[in-house]
């Protein structure tokens, strides 16, 4: 090996040097291990408790124009799932096509009584399926749920009767701060289900809810 | 009869999820949320972590010690230029927990480079690389817990979703971040 080689092998190892350094600390940053997750959580945080006041109207009913307001309370059960009780207090008054009929029979010495509903008692289940933020008009972002709920329980009539009645919800809900929420509700209400009587109305509501 | 049996049934299965979602976090104390808190844009963010990592290591938290240790070195390390030794330190002798030498020996070895090349103190990473050969010469048998379960997702409320490492240097926070490392150690 003459002096030429051994000058270019030398220079050839002080140049690599440093990039064998480097590649070295390299390892400091690419080393792997494992596997990396997002954590991902409800934005929506669960707390034990929950009351709701709403106010309501049914939709499709011919004879009467019903509004009703609504207490209800929730045990979160866990993230997903809640159990509760529910009661309306209903005020109801006959439409113009039940007015116009009772005229009519009264002037042939007919009477006849529509029965209205007064208050509604329901135990109710609810499952949420979806939670996450909700851009508003990319103003702010609120933190947004979505609830279905199943009830079953019986609702009192003028009369003094009651029918058993089922119910069904759903109900997007917005939170405005950690504790304070609103609700947008619709759904059926299902009296006497069972029977070829049974008298279905779709309703509406709307309202607000503390959790705690 | 048979109503109240159901009554006393629902009762308790109410009673008993009910416990599961109130359960208590796993670090409730108000400082660890302090330093948990600091913002990984914070000049303090770095002592923040050798805090938060010591108490991880300690609990044998591994699922948010490898995360935030990861976190570390692929981010902080590569924007600021700077290297802890202790946290260095502490991820090479909790790899060595796992029984994963070689991954402790080519990241110890990297930061004595680093080290070395930004003229920083290497005496505590040359300790612990001693110490790594030492622990490698006795048979690798499982100390303490393994951390790899993932939370059940229907009833936390918790979801893990898988993210590739090179997406670490896309991540502001890493409070989020979790790291599953399986144990290499005989059972």
């Amino acid at each position: 090996m003459n002096t030429f080689t051994k000058l270019l092998f030398a220079l050839l190892f002080f140049a690599t040097c440093p990039l064998a350094q480097a590649a070295e600390s390299d390892a400091l940053t690419t080393t792997d291990y494992g596997t990396l997750y997002m954590l991902e959580k409800r934005e929506t945080q669960v707390k034990p408790w929950q009351v709701g006041l709403d106010y309501g109207a049914q939709f499709n009913n011919p004879y009467l124009n019903v509004q009703a307001v609504t207490l209800a309370a929730q045990r979160n059960l866990n993230a997903f799932f809640s159990a509760g009780v529910q009661t309306s207090r209903y005020f109801a008054s006959e439409t113009t096509v039940v007015s116009a009929v009772e005229k009519t029979l009264a002037a042939q010495n007919i009477s006849q009584t529509v029965q209205k509903p007064v208050a509604s008692y329901y135990a109710t289940a609810s499952v949420m399926p979806l939670s996450g933020r909700l851009n508003l008009f990319s103003y702010t972002s609120v933190a947004f749920d979505f609830l279905v709920t199943l009830g079953t329980g019986a609702v009192q009539h003028s009369s003094g009767g009651t029918n058993f009645s089922t119910l069904w919800l759903v109900s997007p809900r917005a939170m405005l701060t950690p504790n304070l929420g609103l609700d947008i509700s619709v759904g059926q209400q299902i009296e006497a289900p069972l029977s070829t009587d049974r008298i279905s109305n779709f309703e509406g509501r709307v309202g607000t809810f503390v959790r705690f | 009869m048979r109503f109240g049996a159901l009554a006393l049934l629902t009762t308790v299965l109410v009673q008993a999820l009910a416990t599961q979602a109130v359960a208590a976090p796993a670090y409730a104390d108000t400082d660890y949320q302090r330093l948990a808190n600091v913002r990984a844009d914070n000049p303090g963010f770095v002592e923040a972590l050798v805090e938060l990592q010591k108490i991880h290591y300690r609990a044998q938290d591994w699922q948010k010690f490898f995360a935030y240790a990861m976190f570390y070195r692929k981010k902080i390390i590569a924007q600021t230029g700077s290297l802890n030794s202790r946290l260095i330190s502490l991820e090479l002798m909790a790899l060595s927990k796992h029984c994963r030498q070689p991954e402790a020996q080519l990241i110890g070895t990297g930061a004595l480079a680093f080290a070395r090349e930004h003229g920083l103190d290497v005496s505590e990473i040359e300790t612990t690389l001693v110490h790594l050969h030492l622990t490698g010469l006795y048979p690798n048998t499982l100390k303490g817990k393994e951390n790899t379960s993932r939370p059940p997702a229907v009833l936390a409320g918790e979801l893990y979703w898988k993210i590739p490492a090179e997406e670490l240097r896309l991540i502001s926070e890493p409070s989020q971040l979790r790291a599953i490392v399986q144990s290499r150690c005989k059972k």
